[in-house]
């Protein structure tokens, strides 16, 4: 699992905030932080760079998640 | 950091043909290239099969016109999958809901409805337009004498009637209220 909403929540934005900020709909917001779908390089570092963080700590997985 | 949402007219296009109500992300667009796919290959499947039952049969009934007449048949069929097809799946990747938040949800709706009435509207009257078009008349007189007849009448109200619950059923009832 992304940490993309803890950091949206930790920003105080909503979905749709934050959607708006990168140019996606809200829709996709979801889809990414349910892991429902795997969204481009381009789009990660969007999202890395609007919630201050890096993509490694939003989207690195364990060996174990890996697995699973 | 500075982040384009500059869209291209192209995807301006894509976005009004398919309905689709927000940005066109990449999400939309990867969703709207699976959704053409399967259309380009039931277009090119059913075609092709119709099409050679339509030869096979006008062959047999030996009759050229029996080709034309499936032919027909094939093509408003596959038109009216397709739009289903289409409308529906592109319903499921909810790319078509419009979503709102709880209190603007009244305002919203009206404004839908608002839109509905007058696109049902303004369809209708293009429609009893080409209809009048292709009745060949030559005189204003001629037009409005067959724009009243009863036939003419009833097939405006069934289309108007028709085309509003379809578009009701597309913009108001597609309506998503979303509480964060």
């Amino acid at each position: 699992m992304n940490r993309v909403r803890e950091f949206r929540r930790a920003k105080k934005l909503s979905q749709l905030a934050l959607a708006e900020q990168i140019g996606v709909a809200r829709q996709t917001i979801n889809l990414i932080e349910n892991d429902k779908y795997n969204p481009s390089l381009d789009l990660c570092l969007k999202l890395a760079w609007v919630l201050g963080t890096d993509l490694n700590t939003l989207f690195w997985r364990n060996e174990d998640e890996n697995q699973s | 950091m500075k982040i384009s949402h500059e869209e291209s007219l192209r995807d301006r296009f894509v976005r009004h043909v398919f309905g689709i109500v927000g940005p066109m992300d990449e999400h939309a667009r990867q969703e709207v290239g699976r959704i053409s796919t399967t259309i380009l290959a039931i277009l090119w499947v059913i075609q092709l099969v119709g099409l050679l039952i339509a030869m096979w049969v006008s062959e047999i009934a030996g009759d050229a016109n029996a080709f034309l007449a499936l032919t027909a048949v094939v093509l408003l069929s596959l038109l009216g999958l397709v739009g289903i097809y289409g409308s529906h799946a592109m319903n499921k990747a909810q790319l078509t809901q419009t979503e709102t938040t709880p209190d603007a949800y009244r305002a919203l709706r009206r404004k839908k409805i608002h839109q509905t009435t007058r696109s049902a509207i303004i369809s209708t009257i293009i429609m009893t337009a080409l209809n009048l078009l292709w009745a060949g008349n030559t005189t204003i007189q001629e037009n409005l004498a067959t724009l009243f007849t009863y036939d003419q009448l009833m097939q405006s109200v069934i289309f108007g009637v028709g085309i509003f619950i379809v578009l009701y059923w597309t913009n108001v009832h597609s309506i998503r209220i979303v509480e964060e």
